[in-house]
This record gives structure tokens, sequence and C-alpha cells, in this order.
């Protein structure tokens, strides 16, 4: 290397370093700003509801699951029949691998008696939105190492990439921007359930989705299987039983027939099974299969579908909790009829 | 290895650094070396194709380059076009092939039962066999001697920057670069770096966000709406465009800062004034590679009119089909060579009702409504290029026609941020294509407003960039 390349070096370096210092210092501001305004501002409501989850909650069910969940089981329904408090704490899009890093973080703090785990018929396919999803975990990972080690799924350097302070906070600035601005203050999810009223629109196209022979076209939907996942669902089991609460695994209904006779089923029916968990199953309930209009989309109730469902299921869940006995819900379900 | 990974900003500066700390002479060892570790990092069994493809293509110049006869010339340079356009069949066209071939048997009853080929596309094989036939052919023109050192040859096929997703290099410009000496010059470097910058702007925070929209519309055609479908093309028109050349931005800068320049490879298409000045800015080095090769050994324009026609419309029909062995492909191709066609039909009668309506051809308005019709052009070809199989496309373009139903908008503010990113693009580009503001910021003298400018890029990347990894289009081909 001769001098004036050592010069040409020396002058580069200076430049990058104190570019990346600048860099450092406007991260750290603006990481710093962003965090504030997510811990502290009613904006996002679904912020705010993970937020409650996390270090508020302390019902006594806690339903977990995705937006199948969140929109068709309504908590007050469950707490008025069961005479059990109860907070529905779905997230939507998220999957058992979320479920999987939040369910410890809960159990660190508060310890429900009974915990409602709704899972999709697909839930255990390799579907690599699932992990790019974990991002909305990325604020607690530097609290909860339970989050770490999911979160880290989703590349090999997350760790690395949480070294910046703003990269937890990535996307979220126009709903700060905008909730703060406008002083908008979008009320929380109450008792998490968060529902659409709107009806489906059905065309003939639609109750194909309906018929035999949409069933039979599902039997064919075979997707490689996320060995991840399935350790997940172990995981959330194991956890679940270890701390003493009551796993009760629910299906919402469905118009699709995605999934329905999937190696993925097979395997949470196997994983449940030998954990002796009872699984509900209601993704082919007749009742709901002959009212398309209680249904917001192929896969999601609308407000008046999920109020049938809850009464529904609360009423099985009523029958499973022997307030007189000591059986274990597990034990009971053994002798109930699927309702699916 | 993927430009927007963790695992390239951290080999980047490592190559950087030893490249320049070694001696000239061993250079290319190193370059090559991470070259391949580059591309098997992705899979490494694969690496067999480029050396395979290297040294026939070695092998195939020196002996052209000994040969007496011109007999004994052609044939190494159809070795070395049948190993290339071999390889490409088999890893990228035989699936298609067979499928096309059993669905005209199965029209007339006859059982045909050739098992698909089940083998993962190489990454950028349709850019590494096209930069070595060029080198081929050029060779066999007498443009270009020999290269009798196989290791820098090896590397001129393998260059990590554009491996697997161009420019594509030519020999003549691009091998002597690699026998000269670069040393370290701090202003191609921070020039390099301002590029690389532009370039995960364009993809991390443009193309990658546009892509949720356009793949949520595209992959379920059926449920959404015309206006929907118009939003979806007009985003993946910007998508494909940042995401292909923010990888182009990326590959020159960091070719850059090692010493190399690597050619331009878009030139602001989308303010093109008609589909020919469009080809002339959208990946230019392929566009020349075809013109070089295909078009002009055709006959090009010095031919009567009914071929010169047929020429422009083999020489897209055959630029779609290098995209992908998919229908949607060489429909695209296809339609291109239509517009041009079209084009020189056309260019009188166009000149004349513009002479009537009284449009100079250099003002504002007649420059915008050539802009606009030719973006839109452009964005309707698109349409086949991203639709997963031809019909999907057609009902798209029925869709777009009859015009009804709600816009799909389930996440708004990361459509949001994907029309921010693409007005503050255009604003940029703008700037560059007509000097209008008289604005610099990457270039700006004042030290503060330049640093301010690169912060603000790399802190809008952070803020509403995508981060989930994901691959750039243009791998596939």
């Amino acid at each position: 290397m001769n001098k004036t390349e050592r010069n040409n070096w020396k002058r580069f370096l200076l430049k990058l370093i104190s570019f990346v210092l600048i860099l450092v210092v406007l991260d750290f501001a603006f990481g710093a700003i962003l965090e504030y305004f997510y811990w502290n501002h009613n904006g996002d409501r679904y912020a705010r509801h993970l937020q409650y989850t996390v270090k508020e909650a302390d019902e006594d069910l806690i339903i977990m699951g995705s937006s199948h969940a969140m929109r068709s089981i309504n908590p007050a329904i469950l707490e008025q029949k069961t005479g059990i408090k109860s907070y529905n704490a779905a997230q939507a899009a998220q999957s058992i691998l979320f479920h999987n890093a939040l369910l410890p973080v809960l159990l660190e703090r508060h310890k429900p008696s009974i915990i409602v785990l709704e899972l999709a018929a697909w839930e255990l396919d390799y579907m690599p939105i699932h992990y790019d999803r974990l991002s909305f975990l990325l604020p607690y990972y530097k609290d909860y190492s339970e989050v770490r080690q999911t979160v880290d799924l989703r590349s090999r350097f997350e760790n690395l990439k949480m070294l910046s302070r703003i990269y937890p906070y990535n996307s979220s600035i126009l709903t700060i921007l905008q909730n703060v601005l406008t002083g908008r203050e979008n009320p929380p999810l109450g008792n998490g359930f968060d529902t659409h009223p709107t009806v489906m629109k059905i065309d003939p196209n639609e109750k194909i989705a309906i018929s035999d022979s949409a069933i039979a076209a599902g039997m064919n939907q075979q997707l490689r299987q996320d060995s991840l996942k399935l350790a997940a669902l172990i995981d959330f089991c194991q956890t679940a039983n270890k701390q003493g609460t009551e796993l009760i695994v629910v299906m919402t209904p469905k118009l699709k027939t995605l999934g329905i006779n999937s190696i993925s089923l097979k395997n949470i029916s196997k994983i449940l099974n030998a954990q002796n968990i009872p699984l509900l199953n209601y993704s082919r309930d007749p009742e709901f299969l002959q009212h398309p209009e209680w249904f917001y989309d192929r896969s999601h109730l609308n407000t008046e579908g999920a109020e049938h469902f809850s009464h529904k299921l609360a009423d099985t869940l009523k029958a499973l909790i022997n307030k007189n006995s000591d059986y274990t819900i597990s034990q009971k379900m053994n002798e109930t009829p699927d309702p699916g | 290895m993927l430009f927007n990974s963790v695992e390239f900003l951290l080999f980047f500066p490592v190559v950087v650094v030893i490249y320049f700390l070694l001696n000239h002479r061993y250079r290319w060892i190193m370059l090559l070396l991470a070259s391949y570790y580059f591309y098997m990092s992705w899979r490494p069994e694969y690496i067999i194709l480029i050396i395979v493809s290297t040294l026939i293509d070695y092998f195939a110049a020196l002996q052209m380059g000994r040969a007496i006869t011109p007999q004994r010339k052609k044939i190494f340079l159809l070795l070395s076009l049948f190993t290339n356009l071999g390889l490409l069949f088999t890893f990228k066209y035989f699936n298609f092939f067979n499928d096309s071939v059993r669905a005209a048997f199965n029209t007339f009853n006859i059982f045909y039962d050739v098992p698909a080929f089940q083998m993962l596309l190489p990454v950028g094989i349709s850019f590494y066999t096209f930069q070595t036939m060029s080198y081929s052919i050029d060779v066999y023109r007498g443009i270009k001697e020999p290269e009798r050192h196989l290791g820098v040859f090896a590397l001129y096929v393998s260059f990590f920057p554009q491996l697997v997703a161009g420019p594509i290099e030519r020999s003549t410009t691009f091998l002597p670069q690699l026998f000269e000496k670069h040393e370290f010059n701090a202003a191609r470097a921070v020039s390099g770096l301002k590029q690389m910058l532009w370039g995960f702007f364009k993809k991390l925070v443009v193309a990658d966000r546009l892509a949720t929209y356009v793949d949520a519309v595209y992959n379920n055609p059926q449920e959404h709406s015309g206006l929907s479908m118009i939003l979806a093309t007009v985003f993946f028109a910007f998508q494909i465009y940042c995401d292909f050349s923010g990888y182009s931005d990326i590959a020159i800068g960091g070719a850059r800062i090692l010493g190399f320049d690597l050619m331009e490879n878009f030139k602001r298409p989308y303010f093109a004034k008609s589909t020919k000045d469009f080809w002339a800015r959208w990946h230019i080095s392929l566009s020349t590679w075809f013109r070089d090769y295909v078009y002009i050994p055709l006959g090009g324009n010095r031919v009567v009119k009914w071929r010169w026609y047929y020429n422009l419309f083999i020489t897209f029909l055959i630029s779609g089909l290098w995209h992908g062995a998919n229908w949607t492909f060489i429909f695209w191709g296809a339609l291109h060579g239509v517009y041009l066609v079209l084009a020189i039909w056309f260019t009188q009668p166009v000149s004349r009702i513009s002479g009537l309506l009284g449009l100079k051809s250099e003002s504002g308005l007649n420059t915008i409504i050539h802009v606009v019709w030719t973006f839109t052009l452009a964005s309707f070809a698109w349409i086949f290029f991203r639709a997963n199989q031809i019909s999907d496309a057609f009902l798209i373009i029925e869709k777009i026609f009859t015009f009804q139903g709600p816009v799909f908008l389930s996440n708004l503010s990361s459509v949001a941020y994907g029309i921010f990113g693409i007005l503050l693009l255009l604003l940029v580009e703008f700037q560059h294509e007509y000097g209008f503001f008289n604005i610099k910021l990457f270039n700006n003298t004042n030290v503060v407003v330049r640093y301010s400018s690169y912060a603000a890029v790399v802190l809008l990347i952070l803020l509403i960039g995508v981060f989930d990894g994901s691959q750039f289009i243009y791998f596939q081909f």
C-alpha cells in the first residue's frame, strides 16, 4: 500500500466512522421517541392489546390464538355462562410460534386456571409469513428471554438487527404520527374481542366451498410440516401443564375446507392426545355450515356468528368444568362427545 | 447470499478490506474464492454448473483462437453455445417444454408421460450463461482475443456483485479491468456506497413494501376488484423497477468500491417517451445483448420492412422467454414486440395529429402525454409478467376494464409507505431527468446537507423498510 492509498484509506475511514457515529446517535434518538410512544400512547389498539396481555391481564380464563379467536370468541359470553372472568388475548395473523412465545411471559406474572388456545387445522403447515409476523414481538425482545428465543427464528442475525433501537418499531411511525398529531385515542379492545358485523357476500362459487366435493378437495391439501411449529405446540402444552393451567384447544367454524384432512390436523390431534388435552373441533360444525350469513369471510365469523359460537363454546366449557368433583377438564373431556 | 441480508453486510466489508490489503497479483484469487463462496452460500452443488460453463467456454475460445479454418472455429462456437443453452434448457425450460408438449398431446388424446425434472432453478443461470456466450461469440467474431488466464476468466464469469442478476458485462470492457491494478480511492468508495445506499432504499423501502400489496391482489385475482387490479399493476411497475434497479445499484456501487466499472443498467425508464426509448433505458445490459447477438444477426432494420418487423418481434419474443419458462413471459415479450412494430406504423399519423393539435414535439404537454402513454403500455404488459398464469392475466385485464368494486386496502399504512417511496423515487428521478429544481442532496458541496441526506435515507430504511429478507425478483431468471 503506497502513501496515497494509505491517505485515501485514512480519509475514507474517518468519514465512515463519523457517519456511523451520527447514525448511532440518530438511531438512538428516533428509537427512544418511538419506544416512548409505543408504550405510552393508546392510539394503536392492537399494540395496546398485547401490552395488556403481557403486563396487566389477570383474568382466570385466557383465550389465545389468531384472528379466528379474536373475532369468534366473546369472553363476555364465556364469563356470563361459566362464571369465570375471561379475556381474549388472541392476536390477528399470528401462529403457534407467537402464542408459544407469549405464554411463558404471561405465566411468569399471572397463572390463569384455564387457557383456551385456538388453532387452525393448517396451523402446523410451513408458512414463512408466520416468521415475518413475529416482528410484532420485537418491542419485547430486550426484556423477555422467551420472546428472544422465538424472535430469533426470524433470521440468523436477528440479535444484530436488534442493535438498532429503531428496528423494533419498524413500520410503526405512521400510526404513531397519525395518533399523536390527531390526538387520536383508539378505544382499547376491552375484553380483547374484536368483531366484524359485515355479512359475507355469498355467490355461487362460495357455496361450493361448503359442499362435499370441496371437503374431498381439502383432503389433497398436504403442505410441508413445520418442525418448529410442531415443537412450539408441544412446548406450549408442556408449559401450561407445568404451571398447572388447564389447556383446551379449539378450532372455530370455517366455510373454507383448507386443511380439514391435512397432516397438520393429524399432527395436532396426535400431540394433544399424547398430552391428554381436549380438542374442540368446530371447523366443520354443520350448524355453522348451514348459516353462511354468520360469516364475515370464509374463515371468520361475523358478530352474529360469534355470538352463536361463543354461546356454544361456553356451554361445552361449562360442561367440562366440573365444579363438584376433582375431575380435571381433560379427564372429563374423554366422556364428552366431540362437538365437531 | 442476498444483498439485502445481514450476511452480505458482514461479507462485503471483509472482502473489500482483504482485497485492498492483498498484493495485486493475488487479488483475482481472493475475488474468485469470494465469488464462489457468495454463490455457494445459496446452494453449493450448483457451483458445478458455473465451473462447467467456465471451462467449456475457456477451452472453446482458446480453440477458436487457434483454429485455422472458419469451419473449425464454428465447431467450437457451437460447442460453447450448446453447452450454455443446454444448461439453460435443462434447468430452466425443460419442465415448461415438457408440460407444453403434454398439454398438446393430451388435446389429441395421445399418452405422453415424460417425468418432470425435479431440480431447483439455479440462481442467476440466465445471467452468467449469457455473459459467457457473449464472450464466445466475440472471440468467434474476432472482436476479443481468447483469454489465456483461466483464473481471471473464471472471475469474469462469476464476479460476485453481478453474478446472479447482472448487469450482463461484455468481455471487451470487463475482462481488461480484471487485470488492472486498482488502488483504493476514497472518492470512488464514497460514490459506490452512495449508489449502494440508494439501491437498498429502492429494494427495502419501495419494492418490498409494494410487494405485499401486489402479492395479495395478484395471488387472488378472483377476489379483487378492477380498481385494486389497477393499483396493484401500477405498484408492480414500481416494485419490479425498484427491485431490479435496486439490485443493479448495489452491484454497480459494490464493484465501484473494489475499483471496477460496471455498465449502467437502468436510466429512469418510466420517463421514457416511447417503447423504443423505454428499452434504451430498461435493463440496458440485456437489451443491448439482444440487439448485438440476436437482432442485428437477424438483419436488424437493414432488410425489407416485413422482415424488420419480424426481427423486432422475434427478438422480443426470445427476450420474454429469457425472463421465464412460462407463457406469461412469452406474452409479455410478444406484447413489447407488437408495441414496437405498431410504434413504427403509427409514427407518421401520430406526428400529423400532434401537428394538427399544435403540439410541438419538445413541448411539456407533449412530453407528459408520451411519458404517461409509454408508462401505461409498459404497465399493461407487466400484467402478463406478474400474473401467475396466463388465464389470471386475462382475468385481471377483464376486471380492469369492468372497473367495478371497492379498492382493497387491508393495511393502509403499508400502502402509504409504498406510495411515499414511489413519490420520493419519482422526485429524485425527475430531478435527474430534467434538473428542474437544481437541488443536490447526495452530491451537495455542503457537508452537512450531504451527510444529512445520507442519514435521512438510512433512517427511512430503518423506519419503513421491509426486513423479511425477500429475494430479488430477477434471481429467478
